[in-house]
């Protein structure tokens, strides 16, 4: 009876993290569309030390402090949905990134004549890493809030970057822009 | 800064930097001017002054970093110090708090200080930080106690018990 009530929970748990990962894929992939950009947006301040900013304002516990302070519940109520809104959609753009920076990288690995196979699996299996961080951090956000999960998107961000800089070592002659 | 403005463009930035931004108070007051100096229509900046001396292109692209510039480190403040910034813009209004909470409520005249190219994250932590600050702000009026025959303030519209009526 325990047997079949654990299996039958870690089939439920599949299935609900399936299920979620492929609605967060579309929702980034067709938030996107509709915005036209590329690589998740950005203009000329987007720099990396930007994004960076903005992820701790997004994953901030100093707020949470804040607006706990201030004693509303309406106000606390407005600042979890708002917090949680942000969360999840950096996380979409962070996935929609990644997926562009893999696909242009296929695209260019086509005509490449110089493949390194070391390279390549370095960065498929951070791509994979990415990919696993981002939807353990987007479960994670759904079900408890971004509080407290600073230091996941960070290391999410850091692989991200990490990515960009696997692409930008093991291709420099097939140059891909994130 | 990620931009390098041409020698023009940087000395109007230079300018409007030292004789206009640094006799403004607040970096909210300072977003709000710099963003009023670009045409609704056509995004371009516009500042007579600055043209005369600089011509029009170079007012116009210092106003334009100016404004970025502003934005980002409006964006990046605690909410504590936004909502401290949002007080004092406030209060230099001249608008009663109850007014000000309002119209800024329902319209949201603050999406016009979002500059055309910028981060989206960046715009959308902005917005909803102002959000957050303005309920805050509205709550402290409705808790305060020497406003006679003015307990919680009505929600703004009496369809929705939410302090920001038109947006979710």
């Amino acid at each position: 009876m325990m047997d079949y009530l654990l299996v039958s929970t870690a089939v439920a748990g599949t299935v609900l993290f399936a299920v979620f990962f492929l609605r967060s894929t579309r929702d980034a992939y067709e938030e996107n569309r509709e915005l036209g950009t590329s690589d998740g947006g950005g203009g000329d301040f987007s720099s990396e030390r930007v994004g960076r900013a903005a992820l701790k304002g997004i994953f901030s516990s100093e707020d949470q402090q804040f607006i706990s302070e201030e004693g509303d519940k309406q106000v606390n109520s407005l600042f979890h949905r708002e917090r949680r809104r942000l969360a999840l959609r950096w996380i979409e753009r962070q996935k929609y990134q990644s997926s562009s920076i893999m696909r242009r990288h296929r695209e260019a690995s086509g005509r490449a004549a110089d493949l390194q196979p070391a390279s390549e699996a370095t960065l498929f299996l951070r791509y994979c890493q990415l990919k696993l961080l981002l939807e353990a951090l987007a479960v994670s956000v759904w079900l408890v809030g971004p509080e407290g999960l600073r230091g996941l998107a960070e290391r999410a961000d850091a692989v991200l970057r990490g990515i960009e800089n696997v692409k930008a070592l093991g291709g420099s002659n097939r140059s891909i822009s994130a | 800064m990620s931009r390098v403005l041409p020698a023009d463009a940087r000395n109007a930035y230079e300018d409007l930097r030292s004789r206009t931004l640094s006799r403004i108070s607040s970096e909210m007051e300072r977003l709000i001017y710099v963003a009023s100096t670009r045409d609704y229509n056509s995004c371009v900046y516009q500042h007579e002054g600055l043209a005369r001396c600089f011509g029009a292109g170079a007012a116009a692209r210092a106003l334009e970093y100016a404004h970025s510039e502003i934005f980002q480190a409006v964006s990046l403040l605690s909410l504590r110090r936004l909502t401290e910034e949002l007080r004092r813009y406030m209060e230099s209004s001249r608008e009663s708090p109850e007014a000000f909470l309002n119209a800024w409520q329902k319209l949201e005249p603050y999406r016009v200080a979002v500059p055309l190219r910028v981060d989206p994250t960046i715009a959308e932590l902005f917005i909803s930080n102002i959000k957050i600050a303005l309920a805050v702000l509205r709550h402290r009026l409705a808790a305060t106690p020497d406003r006679p025959g003015q307990g919680a303030l009505p929600p703004p519209s009496p369809a929705q018990r939410s302090p920001l009526p038109f947006r979710s």
